[in-house]
């Protein structure tokens, strides 16, 4: 049953109807710059979070790189530092009169 | 159909609805700003013009009651809402430019009858009143069948009689 109404009958109805008898009003010429500039502001905005990803990575690959290459092979090229280790002493200390 | 042209086509229909809503040029503004950035993400997904009409009346309405949400919030600080959980709303700044002066105080305490309805039956009351919308166009946008599409109406219409007769009280 399709719902139906007599505005006649019912001024609950009239009212409801006035609503949509409204006169359409013109949107202003303005409004599509402003969603234009909105949508820029989204894709730049979109690039940022790629950037500190990056910047994350780099980071984590410097340190990575500053671990094996410099830091282990100073201790395992060093008999000194090694041997204190195991001994659980200090190198400079202990091991040198 | 670009960005534009998909603009140009239903920016009227998109701002009248909000405007309707609202009441306010610069909120119903906003929301069809809204509206259309959304829009601008889906803009590739959408299945010919029903599919897009279904959707952009969808997400009006939704923005619309994210608004009337909003707005209630911000008017009322969370003690005065649990004192006064029932209390009618009151008749916002609805300001239809297109209204008439002499029927603008009654269409204003109208839309915030209107607005302080639950969601669907806001819904359903502006789609087929408002919107004249078909029944069964009212229920493919609110995705319900066109019976409970009916019943929604017919508790909103009683419930806004309701709350009619208590602003005349």
């Amino acid at each position: 049953m399709e719902i139906t109404s007599n505005p006649e009958m019912d001024p609950l109805d009239k009212k409801l109807e006035r609503l949509g008898t409204l006169p359409e009003q013109e949107v202003s010429p303005f409004l599509f710059t402003r969603i234009k500039a909105r949508l820029d502001k989204e894709q730049s905005m979109k690039i940022r979070p790629g950037l500190a990803w990056t910047l994350i990575a780099t980071a984590f690959i410097l340190l990575f790189a500053e671990v094996e290459l410099v830091w282990k092979p100073e201790r395992q090229l060093n008999p000194v530092n090694e041997l204190a280790r195991e001994m659980d002493l200090n190198p400079g200390n202990t091991l040198y009169p | 159909m670009s960005f534009p042209q998909f603009y140009e086509k239903y920016k009227t229909q998109v701002f009248n609805l909000a405007l309707r809503y609202t009441g306010i040029t610069e909120e119903a503004e906003e929301i069809t700003q809204d509206v259309f950035v959304a829009a601008h993400r889906h803009l590739d997904k959408f299945r010919g013009e029903s599919d897009v009409n279904t959707w952009l009346y969808r997400i009006t309405l939704n923005r619309c009651h994210d608004w009337s949400r909003s707005r209630s919030r911000k008017k009322r600080s969370f003690i005065q809402r649990w004192l006064n959980a029932n209390d009618e709303p009151e008749p916002g700044h609805w300001n239809h430019p297109g209204a008439q002066l002499e029927e603008k105080e009654e269409l204003r305490v109208l839309m915030s009858c209107i607005q302080g309805l639950p969601e669907k039956q806001k819904t359903a009351l502006l789609l087929l009143k408002a919107e004249g919308k078909s029944q069964k166009e009212a229920a493919t946008i609110m995705d319900i069948s066109e019976k409970a599409l009916e019943s929604l109406f017919q508790r909103a219409k009683s419930g806004l009689q309701k709350k009619l007769n208590k602003t005349k009280e």
